[in-house]
Formats: C-alpha cells, structure tokens, sequence
C-alpha cells in the first residue's frame, strides 16, 4: 500500500484515539488562548448593562444534558453577569429536563452573591410545551401573572417581590433565551409587538439562521455556541467551564482540519498517479 | 366510537386554543381603564377641557379629553399611530401651550425612546406632527436614554423655553431648550439645581411665562418620599436656586404635578395597588409656610374596566387537562413497556439483562425523584441518590449521546471530504474558516495579520453578509413557496390534495 493510500485508510479506532488526546490535553493542561470577544456576544453583554436597576430580567433556558457543552457556558455567565449587577430576573423552560441545570447554576451563583429567590430571582420551570410555544408566549406576554399564576415553589405572581406590579412583556426589559435552538416566538410576538429587547444564546451548529436577525436588529445580541459563553465568561471577568471547553474544541477543531488537508493531499497524489499510470 | 371521542376532544381542544389566541383577554372598558394620569387644562375657544394620560393593560398609553370638571364623556384625543414612527407605542404627559399647541411624550418605535411630540388644533381637530420636536441625545449626553418630562413655556418675548428630565438609563437629569418658534430646538445641556443630589427629579413645570418665574420639581428621595421644592432660574437661566420647600397633603403619594392656572395644579396620585388618578391641587399655606392642598383627589378617576372574556381566565385548567392526557400517555407507555419487559425477564428470554435494567434504572429514578421533590432541604441519602442517579448517571449519559457526534464528524469529515470541484473548494475553504474563527485558536494563529486576512474578521464577514444573504434568500423562497401551496389549497385548486380525500 502506498503512502497516499494508506493516509486515506487510517483506521476509526485510531481517529477515535487521537480525537480524545486532543480535546483531553487542553483540558486538564489547562492552554489558555485569548478569547476576544465578537460583535454577537458584545451585543448580548451590552443588553444586559443596558437594563435599568431593578427592571426585569426574562431568562428561558431550554438546554439540558445533551447540549450542556455549548450551552451550559453562556448560561453560567449570563446568571452570573444578572446577579452581580443585582438585576432581576425570572426563569423558566419548555424542556422539563432543563430545571435541575439551570438551578444548580442558579444556586450556586446566588450563594455567591447573597441574592435571594422571591426577591432576586424567581423559577417558573416548566410551563410552556415546546408544541403550544407560539400560544404560550403571546399568552404569557399580554398577561404574565394571569399564565404563570404561580412560581414552582407554588407562590402565586402576586406575593412575588420580584414580580410586584409586572402585567405584562412591557415590563420587561430584556428577554434571553438559551438552549439548542433558541425561541423565535420571542421576535414574533414580544420584540415585535412589546419592543423588549432579545437575546439568543444557540447551538452553533444552528446559528448560521439567525445571523440575520441580528442584521435587522431584531434580536441584540447572541451568544454561539461554546465560544459565546467563552466570550461571555471573559467579559464578566469569570472563566469557568465555556473557556475550559473551547480550548478543547479548538484542539478537535484543527484536528478535524488537518485529517481533511491530509486526506485532500493524500487524494490529490493519488489521482495523479493514477493518471500517470493510465496516460 | 373511540375514534369520534378522540376527533371530537382534539378540535374542541383546538378551538380553544384558536379561540384564546385570536380573541383578547378583555373586552371593552376605556383607554383609561387602569388609570388617569399626567394631565394638564387646555382651552380652544370657549371652551375647557383637561387632557390627560389614559394607561391601559396593553402597555401603550393615549392622550384623552374630559370636560374641565372631569365630569362627561371622555374622548382619545391622541392614540398610537402605526404610520408616526415618534408616537407609535404610546402618548402620555401632554401640556397645553395656548392658543393651539399640545406637547406631549411619545413613545417611539425604537425600545419606546420617549421624545417630546406636538400637536396642533386646527379647523376642528387635533393634527400630530409626523415626527417628534425634540428627541433623545447622542451616547453619553445626560438625555441619550429620551425624554420623560417636559414643561414648556411661552415667553413673553415670544420664544419659547423647555425644562425637561432628559433620561440617561434610569438616571434623570434637569435640561433646558429654547426654540424661537415651538417647533425648532436648540438643547441648552442640563441645569444645574441646588441641594438634588441623592433626589430623583420626577417632573419639572413652569408656573409663568417669565424667565424668572418660580418653577417646581418634585422629587424622590431614596426611602421614596416626596419633596415637592419651589426653585427659580438665576445665572441667565442655566442654573435653578432652591426658593423653599413647599408641603405636599398627607397620604397622597404623588407621581407628577402640573401647573394648571395660576392658583391651581393637576397631579398624579398613586394608591397602593399601583393606580392612579387624576387630583387638584391649589395654593395654601401650612404652619406659615407655602403648602399645596388637595381640592379634589379624584378628579380624573380611572375608567371603565373591560370585562374578561373567560378564555384566557380558564387557560390554566385547560393545559393542565393536557397535562392530566399527556401524563396517561406516559403511564400507558410505562405499562406497556413494563409488560413487554416482564414477559421477558419472568421467561429468562434472550434480553433479560437488558430488561432487568429496566426495572431498576426506572423504579430508582422514580423513587429517588419522588423522595427528593418531597424533602427537597432534607441533604438525606435520599437527597444524595437522587443527585447520583441525575448528576452522575443521566447527565453524563446524555452528554456522552450528544458527544459521539464529535467522534463521528471526524470520521466523516476525513473519509468523505474531498475537493474534486470549484463548488467543492469554496465550500471547503468555507468550512475551514468558519471552524478555526469559531474557536481561539483561529484568532491565535492570524492575530499578527493585517485585520482583513486575520481569520475572526473574515469569519464575521461571511456569517453576517455571505450566510444572512443566503438564509434570507433562502427563507423568502420558503414562505413564497407556501404562500403558493397554501393559496392553490384554500381555493381548492390543488386538485391531487383532494382527490386523496375523496
């Protein structure tokens, strides 16, 4: 087998292999590279210091164990940014395996910053089907208290400190939405009708369809991917999990990138050898 | 039978829905119905009116008239309009300017930027002017956020002079403007106040037409109280002296106030459920000192609510009803996969590991589950199996699922990615930027470049200009495509449609 041949028949097993060494390295050798922060992402933190004190915060949160690696970054970071300004905001899902996550984070950052449920922050869990979203949130955005009615803790809207006098989406000041593919409700029935602000936190693998909204500014801002809660990590001052995964992406992506090169060579010698045969 | 019981409950569940998404929560009740607010008295003519803010649910405030007593039929003397771009979320806090001006806040299509708006009374009616007189500031100026407040004023000499509370965030500051005609204005910067500091301006007027004409702010305090000060403008109007602190009546919480005629204001009150009314106020003294007393505290009183229409009040019930289905369909599942596994394991069939797994993940999942929900603070060996079973186990396993994509797009990538075609390059080439931009390393590696080669700056010109035009494109092809299928459908010109349902 020639040497061309050979490069283009190297065994899974061994991709495997070498896949798990180059995502493993950074990891625990702990590379730091300079993560600057992209117009998308600058966007989002911008929305967030642009909300007055004390106005409310919208955060829905659709991820979960399977897109934890991209997701879980830019989630840890927004909480993260929400609680030190001291703004509030309340949470909610339309996947119910979302709550243990997010809470956790929540819990974690709140006992960090001595914030308060009921009066800092307050956890809706699951309310709205993924199926009934475009009813959900246009109901939810005309009359907030009379659709939520009560948070998990089973506290009605009413008794909530966080939420006194909030009728309806005018009254909030920025909604963030996070997960795989992100709710374009929110751009149809609030940032349209209500004008409040959004944010998108998304997959990358599903971003590249929602760059234009950005263009028409009908979203502010948005966090890709692992490297959005990178940038947003860098941002509030607090690396954490989304900087610790891109450094291993970026070893699994250049891995990816060099199998190609060196499988196009490996092609390219081959063809040309095959035509010198023939000819 | 079953099948008509299934069709029947799926469309009523369906009207339901249509229903309560087209129908509104509410109907009827006045443009006031959740309070009056930031009024002012105007003549035309003869005639005495007071114009003031109706507040609605919906979020979008109109400028409506009442006779001067508040008594009478009340009319929307302003509404939102959707071709004004400066009003087009909302009017409030108007000022009448005699003969025939009404200045007042509009809500702007931009995030509701507040700015100062005009309308003019002419042959009979009310016309706005199609853009604001005066709107917000650059970035950084103190009124870059809008306009909150204003109060304009006539001079005797003929111009016009503009205190208003310019909003940076939620900062408020003092600003003046003069205009020579009401229409065009010259932004004189903020004014500098005495003893403010720590005090939230929450609105300013003008209680003459001279310069030196004592105007009153009120103000809030940190605890929320407020301190209504009677100051003047010195120093060739750019800065106001604090002239006495003026008494406020007890229990009232005030929101605004607006001089009306020279012994007698309009004021906003605030109850403590949050709605407002219209009061009057007049000029009296307290303990010797200048103090304001209420004439009448509800001159202007909310209107008529509008009445639910039950739909959206029965919400609630009608998803947990789909819960209550949704969680038989899980309970059916659950059994049904409960007998599939037990026939298995009780016969020792080919599986019966397999279905012994079963059992135990899901009677310990559930068990844990229903222990932790109960005694969620308890920290108990319960407490602790349950974050094993959910942070240990499950997360990790739906990460792993999620994670041999990785595995497999390696695989893919090197096995079936290769450059035969120009078409086959661009897209490589693309693909290669796009992954090395998407993490630091790409930065790394052309951060010496000139700006336009390093591979971040390339990476945002393809996604924000390449991609959004494709998407677009793309999308537009999409929706036109079933706008056509929609249409050949709905005037039954799809004929292979309904032969499948004949």
């Amino acid at each position: 087998m020639r040497w061309y041949e050979r490069l283009q028949r190297i065994d899974n097993r061994v991709l495997y292999v070498i896949l798990a060494v180059a995502v493993a390295v950074p990891v625990f050798a702990r590379l730091r590279l300079p993560i600057p922060p992209t117009t998308e992402t600058l966007g989002a933190y911008d929305a967030v210091e642009a909300v007055p004190p004390g106005r409310l915060v919208m955060v829905q949160s659709t991820w979960d164990a399977g897109t934890i690696g991209e997701c879980e970054g830019q989630c840890r970071a927004v909480v993260e940014h929400l609680m030190r300004r001291g703004q509030p905001f309340v949470i909610w899902t339309s996947n119910p395996a979302s709550p243990p996550f997010y809470n956790r984070i929540i819990e974690e950052t709140a006992r960090r910053h001595g914030r308060i449920y009921g009066r800092d922050w307050v956890d809706f869990g699951y309310k709205v089907p993924g199926g009934a979203m475009a009813f959900g949130v246009q109901a939810m955005a005309r009359d907030f208290p009379g659709y939520m009615k009560s948070d998990v803790r089973g506290t009605p809207v009413s008794r909530l400190p966080a939420l006194a006098r909030v009728r309806n989406a005018n009254d909030f000041d920025l909604i963030i939405t996070i997960g795989y593919n992100p709710i374009g409700e929110f751009i149809q029935f609030v940032q349209a009708v209500y004008g409040t602000k959004v944010v998108f936190g998304i997959a990358a693998i599903n971003s590249t369809t929602t760059y234009s909204y950005i263009d028409s500014k009908q979203i502010v801002g948005m966090l890709v991917g692992a490297r959005g809660g990178a940038e947003y990590e860098v941002l509030v001052d607090r690396a954490g999990r989304g900087v610790q995964i891109i450094m291993a992406q970026s070893f699994g992506h250049l891995l990816i990138v060099a199998l190609v090169v060196m499988a196009n060579i490996a092609a390219l010698a081959q063809r040309r050898a095959e035509r010198r045969r023939s000819g | 039978m079953k099948r008509r019981a299934i069709i029947v409950v799926t469309f009523l569940a369906g009207l339901y829905y249509l229903l309560e998404f087209v129908l509104p929560p509410r109907i009827g009740g006045a443009p006031d119905a959740d309070g009056a607010a930031a009024a002012t008295s105007a003549q035309i003519g003869a005639t005495r009116f007071i114009a003031y803010t109706g507040l609605r649910n919906d979020g979008r405030p109109v400028i409506m008239r009442v006779r001067g007593d508040g008594a009478g039929p009340r009319q929307v003397l302003i509404a939102p309009g959707f071709s004004r771009r400066d009003d087009y979320r909302g009017a409030r806090a108007p000022q009448f300017v005699a003969p025939d001006r009404l200045y007042y806040i509009g809500l702007g299509w931009d995030d509701r930027t507040p700015r100062v708006c005009l309308a003019r009374h002419a042959a009979g009616r009310w016309r706005t002017l199609s853009r604001a007189v005066l709107g917000n500031g650059l970035p950084g100026e103190p009124d870059s956020s809008g306009i909150a407040w204003a109060s304009i004023s006539r001079e005797t000499t003929g111009g016009y002079r503009m205190l208003y509370l310019g909003l940076q965030g939620e900062r408020a500051t003092l600003c003046m403007a003069l205009s020579p005609d009401g229409l065009q204005w010259t932004k004189r910067g903020p004014v500098a106040a005495e003893d403010i500091n720590g005090l939230r301006p929450l609105s300013v007027t003008q209680t003459g037409a001279d310069a030196r004409s004592p105007v009153l702010l009120l103000l809030r305090d940190a605890a929320g109280r407020r301190i209504l000060r009677e100051v003047v403008l010195v120093d060739g109007v750019r800065r106001l002296r604090k002239l006495a602190d003026v008494g406020l009546p007890q229990g009232l919480t005030l929101q605004d106030i607006r001089h009306s005629s020279p012994m007698s204001f309009l004021a906003t009150t605030e109850e403590a459920n949050g709605v407002t009314r219209v009061a009057a106020l007049t000029w009296s003294t307290r303990m010797n000192a200048l103090a304001l007393e209420v004439t009448n505290p509800t001159l202007i009183a909310p209107g008529k609510k509008p009445t639910s229409t039950y739909l959206s009040d029965a919400r609630g019930t009608v998803d947990d009803l789909l819960v209550v289905v949704g969680a038989f369909a899980v309970g059916l599942g659950l059994i049904g996969l409960a007998q599939l596994h037990g026939r298995r394991l009780l016969a020792l069939q080919k599986g019966w590991p397999e279905s012994t797994a079963f059992f135990l993940a899901a009677g310990a999942m559930a068990s844990f589950t229903v222990y932790a929900r109960l005694h969620p603070d308890a920290g108990t060996w319960g407490t602790r199996g349950y974050d094993l079973l959910f942070y240990g186990l499950l997360q990790p396993l739906g990460s792993s699922m999620f994670s041999l994509l990785a595995a497999y797009l390696v695989s893919a990538a090197y096995r079936a990615f290769r450059v035969r075609t120009f078409e086959g390059g661009l897209l490589a080439a693309s693909a290669t930027l796009i992954m090395l931009g998407q993490v630091p390393v790409g930065n790394w590696l052309t951060q010496h470049l000139p700006p336009y080669l390093q591979i971040p700056k390339v990476m945002a010109w393809v996604l924000f200009v390449n991609n959004t035009a494709v998407v677009r494109a793309v999308n537009f092809g999409i929706f036109v495509g079933a706008l056509a299928t929609a249409m050949r459908v709905w005037l039954s010109m799809d004929r292979a449609s309904m032969r499948s349902v004949e």
